[in-house]
């Protein structure tokens, strides 16, 4: 009797095929997420055509380039047609980080531009920036997912598996890490490393925090389901058939703790990544000008902004979208909780 | 009951000093004191360095220095900010009033909002009314406060509904205002922040509120009073809401950790004066007294809540006294 949508296995594949996406996200951005067009800050969503000036339809859309200086107002100069071009050479980069490339999806020629979203206040693309800003958040998300459930994991096994005092006192341990508020004790631990980072260690830097303040939920978790089956007939059995600690561990521990640690995982992914917006946001986790969704929502501030530049909002629409995603592919990985999980008060 | 409540105060103490040496630890792993960057300036007298670096207790070897901090501590000494050059106690405490006060009012209107709705929900199971609200429910469920609370400003600015920003307008603090007036001013400023924090709690409320009423009603003791003929509100508000309401006094007391994350952000983006600006300022400029002193505040309340719904609950349903409450952490 729970107030729940009913699951939607799609959410996976939509989410998988969106992280692929954005791995290769400079495909699909027609500039660099760091190139600066001075002339054309806070320009506004380059407006795509299929009818020109003189009425005549086109079967290739296509945009005109900014008539005089480009920005807030929005005249186009109609003498000449630019057609989107679809995989054409532009700037090199590379895809997910490996191979050299130089296509991209959709660009057109100079002098007219291809502003999706708009532009920021230094005149960089929007659209360009949301989408590679997408993979700094959302795998740092995903990377201190990895850690925490990792070390959690390790932890809450050991735990179980141990009893007695080891157990006792991991747990009070994660008891505490428990009870605090854990965006307080995020900024704390962040105030222990330098305020200017490179990029690439603030990723490194953001996620190893999140997971080293989010390790305790999923410890706990594994510990009560480890420390059940130990209890269980099954254990008795496995112990009778005189199997080693390494056979356990393999052949019962693991594959038990992993069914717990999937659902874990798709309740923690999105926390974390809303932890490095987060972070982000306040200037804390990816420095500019490296694009982050933190960092792009910090574009939005003061308010006032985006009540006139209306795209500058569209990192929040991103963000909704993503995160009912999220929700939705989380309930689908849900199982129903095994026997052994289950406490009474079915935490 | 006193022993159970000795018990919990007992963790609660302990814990208190566990999450302040944690956070003490920190400040004394951090690289870099501020007077690091204040040494650079070239006005800056070595005299002052020194009176400086004694004055925040920075040379003594690190256990002297836990110690002195501890001392210090247990007796409401917590420091001094380095970037304001005020005691840190008083600092935080006002801020931790308006943290209460914007927790207190964002909960309230929660619970107000949710309470009746689900309960409603629960009894009309399958209407209309019943299937929009999950709707909205699942909806608002999925999206995270930051969100809700800067889409709200966006549009607090566009309709101009309510102020988006600050405590109290520079009007209102000048001479001459009454101070009926004073508090109409930060009441109107108090409903943007208090609607956004109201907003990511209630979902999970009305959730709760619906389940556990829907399983009260579905119990063979209030078909027993259905068949007895007892009037329908009555069963609703009398024989189901009394076994319905436990787990929600529990969800109360526990709802406040996820409330204080919640509000940092809030705070943050509604220039509501609380906790969360202030911990945000201290890490930028890396003002550990008070970086510490934030942090050690959020987690007593945190405790404190848990304490008090610790006891409520077993106060309300003695069963829980030894078994649920103890592991509903």
């Amino acid at each position: 009797m729970r107030v729940r949508p009913r699951p939607w296995p799609g959410a996976i594949v939509l989410l998988a095929a969106l992280h692929l996406a954005v791995l290769s996200a400079e495909f699909f951005a027609p500039c660099a997420p760091d190139q600066q067009h001075r002339d054309a800050p806070y320009a506004p969503p380059t407006r795509i055509h299929v009818v020109d000036a003189a009425g005549a339809w086109h079967a290739v859309p296509f945009v005109y380039a900014p008539a005089g200086t480009p920005g807030a107002d929005a005249r186009e100069d109609t003498s000449r047609r630019f057609p989107l071009r679809l995989l054409a050479a532009g700037p090199g980069y590379r895809l997910a980080g490996l191979v050299p490339a130089r296509r991209r999806l959709v660009s057109v020629d100079p002098p007219a531009r291809l502003f999706v979203l708009g532009t920021d206040r230094f005149g960089r693309d929007l659209w360009s920036r949301l989408i590679v800003g997408a993979r700094y958040s959302l795998f740092a998300g995903l990377l201190a997912a990895a850690l925490a459930l990792g070390v959690g994991g390790l932890i809450g096994g050991t735990a179980g598996y141990a009893g007695g005092w080891a157990d006792d006192a991991l747990m009070w341990a994660a008891d505490l890490f428990m009870s605090l508020p854990w965006v307080y004790l995020l900024l704390a631990a962040r105030s222990l490393l330098p305020l200017d980072l490179s990029p690439s260690v603030a990723l490194v830097a953001t996620a190893a925090l999140m997971g080293a303040i989010g390790w305790a939920r999923p410890a706990r978790i594994i510990r009560s389901a480890v420390a059940s089956w130990r209890s269980s007939d099954d254990a008795l059995a496995a112990r009778a058939i005189g199997a080693t600690p390494v056979r356990i561990v393999a052949r019962h521990l693991v594959p038990l703790a992993a069914g717990v640690l999937v659902t874990q995982a798709a309740l923690a992914v999105p926390r974390f990544v809303l932890a490095e917006i987060t972070l982000s946001f306040l200037g804390l986790g990816a420095p500019e000008p490296a694009p982050s969704w933190g960092t792009l929502a910090a574009g939005m501030i003061p308010p006032g902004l985006v009540a006139s530049h209306w795209w500058l909002a569209a990192p929040l629409a991103a963000m909704v979208f993503v995160f009912v995603l999220y929700d939705r592919a989380a309930l689908a990985l849900e199982r129903p909780p095994a026997w052994h999980v289950l406490t009474p008060n079915g935490r | 009951m006193l022993r159970f409540t000795l018990a919990r105060v007992v963790r609660i103490v302990t814990l208190a000093a566990a999450v302040a040496a944690l956070s003490f630890a920190l400040v004394a792993a951090a690289p870099g004191h501020v007077d690091d960057t204040w040494r650079l300036e070239p006005g800056y007298a070595p005299a002052a360095a020194a009176s400086i670096r004694a004055r925040h207790d920075l040379d003594a070897p690190w256990a002297l220095r836990l110690m002195r901090w501890a001392r210090a501590t247990a007796g409401g000494d917590l420091g001094t900010s380095v970037e304001y050059d005020v005691p840190v106690a008083p600092l935080v405490a006002r801020r931790v009033g308006r943290t209460l006060l914007l927790g207190a009012v964002g909960t309230a209107l929660a619970w107000l909002l949710a309470v009746p709705m689900g309960i409603l929900m629960a009894a009309r199971q399958h209407s209309i009314f019943d299937r929009a609200g999950r709707a909205v429910v699942v909806m608002l469920l999925a999206i995270p406060e930051p969100v809700l609370a800067l889409s709200l400003v966006i549009v607090a600015v566009r309709t101009g509904l309510a102020p988006a920003g600050g405590m109290v307008a520079v009007r209102a603090v000048e001479d001459g205002v009454s101070s009926w007036a004073q508090v109409l001013d930060v009441a109107r400023h108090l409903a943007l922040p208090a609607v956004a924090l109201a907003l990511g709690l209630a979902p999970t409320i009305l959730r709760h509120v619906r389940s556990t009423m829907r399983e009260a009603l579905d119990s063979p003791f209030i078909i027993a009073a259905r068949a007895r003929g007892v009037p329908a509100r009555r069963i609703v508000f009398r024989s189901a809401l009394r076994p319905a309401a436990p787990p929600l006094i529990a969800l109360l007391g526990l709802s406040v950790g996820h409330l204080l994350g919640a509000s940092l952000l809030v705070e943050v983006l509604t220039g509501w004066p609380g906790l969360g600006p202030l911990l945000v300022e201290a890490t930028r400029s890396r003002d550990m007294p008070v970086v510490v002193a934030v942090t050690l505040a959020a987690a007593l309340l945190l405790a404190a809540s848990n304490l008090a719904a610790d006891l409520a609950l077993s106060w309300f349903d003695p069963r829980q006294r030894d078994s649920a409450v103890a592991s509903a952490r």
